[in-house]
């Protein structure tokens, strides 16, 4: 589901009328409902916004992604009278006091949005504001805050009502923007429709076509996040599988969900390749006290030398054998390997 | 290159704040009272210096020389930076620049006749102890990236000129030698250039020139007698990292007679943990975070330490074979960190 915000019910009246909200009970602020998305009329200015905001998504857990729409006023002439503009990057000034954190929308758009805890209405007050964003609002800095809080992804559609940067004096245009109000709906909500017309392109892996494999959920995780590594190494997801030879790995006499360890084992070899040979370099030379049944436990992500081990024994037999393993290790190779002397 | 300029109101007829502007003429131009009033005031996402990057223009203030770190350079001498410039026009994925301001806004400080009086100053005091000391250009920007706009290099030329006991670096990745060749070459100020195999430059350091435009430049100022010296740095493993790193020395002393070499150094890639941050969420499909990176006994984020030892030994071995003499080879290693053939 979809959270529509908006500041003013004006600006929100054709989607009302167009795409069967429903209201539903509030006692703080107006709240709507359809079929894939929440709609509410959070008031003016930054607290209102962010109060409603976070309520309803409290509320809600079917949110996913935030929009605002509303309109903006331009401090520079990086966008049009009338049109519609997608916002970057927001940020804020509160009281004269501007807001460090900021926060972008998953937008391909350049222009960046100041939301002002007061209206922005002449050139020396647009002035004030043009170093850090291309328009001004009141609402949406407010609103990011709250999808950030929740983790949700936000996206803003501002429409330009007008150009505090060119005003010599303050604009009676709060007059002229409820005239509009109708107008600037109506361009909002087509916007919304093209918007939500475009196409989820959903990616899946190749893998999920071997019948062959056996995916636990946390095998295909672990499958997810191995081949989304390597794929910064290799072209395809195709040639990752044809590297580690998965037509052999499907033929394997045994369970499916054992050949997808496999198949997980040769993919993290290809990953970490260095790690692999040096730990197997490890394995070698310190088999003789594996051998002996002896435990070993090197330090942590091998930072130091020094290594642990743990036996259990019983008998006498069992001791004199650990004592010749600890006595055949040679620990000057050990040592060679953990300072880099690895044959790669 | 730039959508804004902002100078601050003390530069507003500085001539060469004048002639940078100048060089931007499609730039809007404001005037501000000081840099840090609209710099670093935000957090601006560091990826917006491909579309909407600002220029900054002012003094610097505070202290304008400071110490390095340790293991900054080569060891055993004193080693500083001057700081005349924030950011870069370059856009490394893993450079640490990405997590240390909060915008990647550039701001060039003209007030270098004051970071000059200050290095003199430091170089004064050295010289009582007996003490060479080195001073480094560029710990927060690429030295000769911009020199062809911002002119402040002779500024320095005269002034390393006069203090042949202190040594000047100017590092870089560019391949923008036209304003250092211009200047007579000095044996104390050296030009050093960071290098990795083209592929890694291409998928690493972006937007910066190739390898072959900063090994041609390299040709050009060993040829007018300038001293270089090369990092190896960050070096980033991959399975066939020693080949490459073999060619790319090959290549190196093609254009640069290994004589002629001041010193190299070698780093492996690190990052502090927020620099990391930082990296997944800039470049989430860079190669660097599906590496064997692990968090090391600092927090760092490293290779871990047989892998790095590793590293760095293959790398010198490459070098001595190439004929580089071993005291010109600096290998960047944490304190505890030893090799085999040191023990």
């Amino acid at each position: 589901m979809r959270l529509l915000v908006f500041a003013h019910r004006a600006e929100a009246q054709t989607f009302l009328k167009q795409a069967n909200y429903r209201s539903l009970e509030s006692k703080s602020y107006p709240i709507y409902k359809n079929a894939d998305s929440y709609l509410i009329i959070s008031g003016e200015g930054i607290f209102n916004a962010l109060e409603c905001t976070i309520a309803t998504l409290s509320k809600f857990e079917d949110i996913s992604v935030v929009y605002n729409f509303g309109v903006a006023g331009a401090l520079d002439d990086q966008s049009e009278i009338d049109s519609i503009v997608e916002v970057r990057t927001c940020y804020a000034i509160i009281n004269e006091v501007v807001e460090f954190k900021s926060f972008t929308a998953s937008s391909k758009s350049k222009l960046d949005c100041i939301t002002s805890s007061s209206r922005a209405l002449d050139k020396e007050k647009a002035s004030k504001l043009s170093p850090f964003a291309n328009i001004v609002d009141r609402e949406l800095w407010a609103i990011a805050k709250a999808s950030s809080n929740f983790s949700l992804d936000f996206r803003a559609f501002k429409l330009i009502s007008d150009e505090p940067y060119k005003e010599e004096s303050k604009a009676s245009i709060c007059e002229v923007i409820k005239d509009k109000a109708e107008y600037y709906s109506d361009k909002l909500y087509k916007e919304y429709l093209n918007i939500i017309d475009q196409p989820i392109v959903e990616s899946k892996f190749v893998i999920e076509e071997y019948k062959d494999l056996y995916f636990t959920i946390s095998q295909y995780r672990s499958y997810s996040t191995l081949m989304t590594q390597l794929l910064t190494k290799y072209d395809s997801e195709e040639d990752i599988l044809k590297l580690v030879e998965v037509d052999k790995i499907i033929t394997l006499d045994i369970l499916p969900k054992q050949r997808t360890s496999i198949l997980l084992e040769k993919l993290r070899e290809i990953l970490t390749p260095f790690n692999s040979k040096l730990q197997s370099q490890l394995d070698q030379v310190l088999s003789p006290l594996h051998e002996a049944r002896v435990k070993t436990t090197l330090s942590k992500n091998l930072e130091i030398d020094q290594f642990k081990i743990s036996a259990t024994i019983q008998n006498e037999v069992e001791l004199k054998k650990i004592a010749r393993a600890l006595t055949n290790l040679d620990y000057q190779a050990y040592r060679s390997l953990m300072r880099g002397n690895v044959d790669v | 290159m730039f959508d804004k300029i902002f100078v601050e109101k003390s530069y507003e007829t500085n001539a060469r704040a004048l002639s940078i502007i100048n060089r931007f003429p499609k730039a809007k131009v404001s005037v501000i009272d000081k840099i840090e009033d609209i710099f670093n005031r935000v957090k601006k996402p560091y990826l917006q210096k491909n579309e909407s990057l600002n220029l900054f223009l002012g003094e610097k203030k505070g202290q304008l020389v400071k110490e390095a770190p340790d293991a900054y350079g080569l060891s055993g001498e004193p080693h500083y930076y001057f700081i005349h410039a924030y950011n870069c026009i370059y856009e490394c994925n893993y450079c640490y620049l990405q997590g240390y301001f909060n915008s990647p806004d550039i701001v060039l400080f003209l007030n270098h006749r004051d970071i000059c009086n200050e290095i003199e100053s430091v170089t004064e005091e050295c010289s009582k102890k007996g003490l060479t000391p080195w001073f480094h250009a560029g710990e927060f920007s690429d030295s000769l990236a911009l020199t062809h706009i911002t002119g402040e290099l002779e500024i320095y030329h005269e002034l390393f000129s006069r203090l042949p006991e202190a040594k000047l670096e100017l590092r870089t990745k560019s391949a923008n030698i036209k304003a250092l060749l211009e200047l007579t070459p000095k044996k104390n100020i050296i030009t050093t250039f960071s290098l990795s195999p083209a592929d890694k430059i291409k998928k690493n350091d972006l937007q910066t020139p190739s390898l072959r435009a900063r090994l041609n430049a390299i040709r050009k100022l060993a040829d007018a007698g300038h001293p270089i010296g090369i990092h190896f740095d960050p070096v980033v493993y991959d399975e066939n990292f020693k080949e490459k790193y073999t060619q790319l020395v090959e290549e190196l002393f093609e254009s640069l007679p290994v004589d002629k070499l001041e010193y190299i150094s070698v780093g492996v890639v690190r990052f502090t943990k927020d620099v990391f941050h930082q990296v997944k969420k800039n470049y989430p499909s860079s190669e660097l975070l599906s590496s064997e990176l692990i968090k090391s006994f600092d927090g760092k984020i490293r290779y871990n330490r047989p892998m790095r030892l590793w590293i760095l030994s293959t790398i010198r071995e490459v070098l001595l074979n190439a004929n580089v003499d071993k005291e010109k080879i600096y290998l960047c290693m944490e304190e505890d960190d030893e090799l085999v053939i040191d023990s």
